[in-house]
């Protein structure tokens, strides 16, 4: 079967630890298969990868891939079918992908695509902003891409999912396992309604040097790519060199000067990435038309409320000091926006406006 | 009034606990030679921080919190006795400088008349506030029990407002006091 021995190797590379890529891009996967022991040595590879290499020659591959069918997942081999031309275009392209999920089309989605990435550990206007990005560009019929680790990527993942919109993450795990564990739900709704992607086999535990790894398959897979909030030396930055080098769009939300939680982005900006403030920008930077404005602007209390967090957002007391209104009207005029999907309240009690 | 500081340091399971006393308004306590019912109708009142360093969402500090740390701070906290907290409200920083607020005596003078109002009848909810209570709950994906509380609250802003009836803004207000806290 075609794409047998790129399988091997993977298999090798996942049982012993070691990226047998650079390897297998060099010598071809058919020769580190067929050397010997002292020969593998010699092209450079460790003693656990020649060990895995030689069991893999003579792994069942047949109830392999019965195994993987039979837990609804595919895999594409580099040589096989259906292998995606995104993933082509890298110079180190993975041997295999792995794929779970029903929305095996988004490989081939017709409408641009764009990753969603920043911090673990970003702010809430940084959370929800990045949902709100994914929203729009689903909404609008685009793509969302992302890394499913905590923060930016999952609020991109959750936006998408919310706007009945398709997303893809793409994991440095096997699909199957749910990592980080805080977002296993949302791991679980991927695998209900999206795709998750990963070159390495399932089961595969994280690794640390996977993740920056895996961080060239979501630049791969976008047409553009947008960090919102990333400090210095974020692994958002890395997806973003990747975009660069694939001749990508790369993009960043602005954040306040001097913090550390956003000097990452401000830097692409500097280096001159695209400027994003809202779901609109990132459409247009796409091509896709601007997601649905909300309809009846809203009225009275509502809309001062509106403009005032739209200025700034705050908790309802300190709006309510700010606008000296009642706070019982402050409150229950941003009820009546977050109803109506115009503001939203993080988990800190700051509303911001959508 | 059990008043429970630093809510997310007690361990989950002795949180947990505090459920069925929540509901029921009273302690099972059962041993080996028998069970007791202790009487345990008390106004709970808990303060927590936004997140363990407690700078998140203050616009004048960073969060310095690493990623996960915030997650297992919040998940000491389930989001089914979260639930059963009827209003949940954040505390933003006290400002030294501000306005002076209202004396406490005359909150006091307003809440003891707003319970003898409510002690008497019940505010009902207009017809609009009661299509605003139901759209809400279908939009907020709200449980029975927390738009019964939803409701509960409303009335009792109606009461301290001094008015005999729900209005929606009343709804929509009480509606607010519905911070996330917990998962």
């Amino acid at each position: 079967m075609s794409g047998d021995e790129e399988l091997r190797v993977v298999l090798a590379g996942a049982s012993s630890g070691v990226d047998p890529g650079r390897l297998a891009r060099r010598h071809g996967c058919r020769s580190l298969l067929g050397a010997g022991p002292a020969a593998l040595e010699r092209m450079g590879a460790l003693p656990a990868l020649i060990d895995a290499l030689r069991l893999a020659r003579g792994a069942d591959l047949d109830a392999y891939r019965a195994s993987l069918a039979e837990r609804g997942i595919a895999c594409l081999t580099l040589s096989g079918g259906g292998y995606p031309d995104r993933l082509r275009q890298l110079h180190d392209p993975p041997l295999a992908v792995f794929l779970s999920g029903p929305r095996t089309d988004a490989l081939r989605w017709p409408q641009p695509a764009a990753a969603v990435v920043g911090s673990r550990r970003a702010t809430e206007a940084g959370l929800l902003l990045a949902r709100r990005l994914a929203a729009g560009v689903a909404e609008s019929g685009g793509l969302v891409v992302s890394g499913l680790a905590l923060g930016v990527d999952a609020a991109a993942h959750d936006g998408a999912l919310s706007a009945a919109g398709v997303t893809v993450a793409v994991l440095g795990c096997g699909v199957d396992v749910a990592y980080p564990r805080t977002n296993r739900r949302l791991h679980a709704r991927i695998l209900e309604r999206g795709l998750v992607l990963s070159e390495y086999p399932p089961g595969t535990p994280p690794a640390p040097w996977r993740f920056p790894a895996r961080n060239r398959l979501i630049a791969a897979l976008a047409d553009a790519t947008v960090v919102v909030e990333a400090r210095a030396g974020s692994g958002a930055l890395i997806t973003a060199d990747h975009a660069l080098d694939l001749g990508r769009d790369v993009l960043a939300v602005p954040g306040a000067a001097g913090l550390t939680s956003t000097a990452g982005a401000n830097g692409l900006l500097k280096a001159g990435a695209g400027m994003i403030e809202s779901a609109d920008d990132l459409c247009g930077w796409l091509g896709l038309p601007p997601p649905p404005a909300a309809d009846d602007p809203p009225t009275g209390d509502a809309q001062v409320v509106l403009a005032a967090l739209r200025d700034r957002p705050g908790v309802a007391d300190d709006l309510a000091a700010m606008l000296t209104l009642p706070a019982a009207r402050v409150m229950s005029a941003l009820v009546r926006l977050e109803l109506s999907g115009r503001a939203a309240r993080g988990s800190d009690g700051c509303w911001r406006a959508e | 009034m059990l008043f429970l500081d630093e809510l997310a340091e007690f361990n989950r399971a002795s949180l947990e606990a505090l459920r069925v006393p929540l509901e029921d308004g009273e302690v099972l306590i059962s041993r080996a030679m028998g069970s007791v019912r202790l009487p345990a109708r008390c106004l709970v009142v808990a303060a927590m921080n936004p997140c363990p360093c407690g700078h998140r969402g203050d616009p004048r500090r960073e969060c310095l919190c690493p990623p996960g740390r915030l997650e297992s701070y919040r998940r000491r906290l389930s989001g089914p006795l979260a639930d059963r907290f009827d209003l949940r409200v954040e505390v933003p920083r006290a400002d030294a400088h501000g306005e002076p607020s209202e004396p406490t005596a005359a909150i006091a003078a307003r809440v003891a008349s707003a319970s003898q109002r409510l002690a008497a009848a019940t505010p009902q909810r207009t017809a609009a506030a009661d299509r605003f209570l139901t759209a809400a709950v279908e939009r907020l994906a709200l449980s029975a029990r927390g738009s019964n509380r939803v409701g509960r609250v409303a009335a009792s802003v109606a009461a301290l407002a001094g008015r005999g009836e729900v209005a929606e803004d009343d709804v929509a207000e009480a509606l607010g006091y519905r911070l996330e806290v917990g998962r």
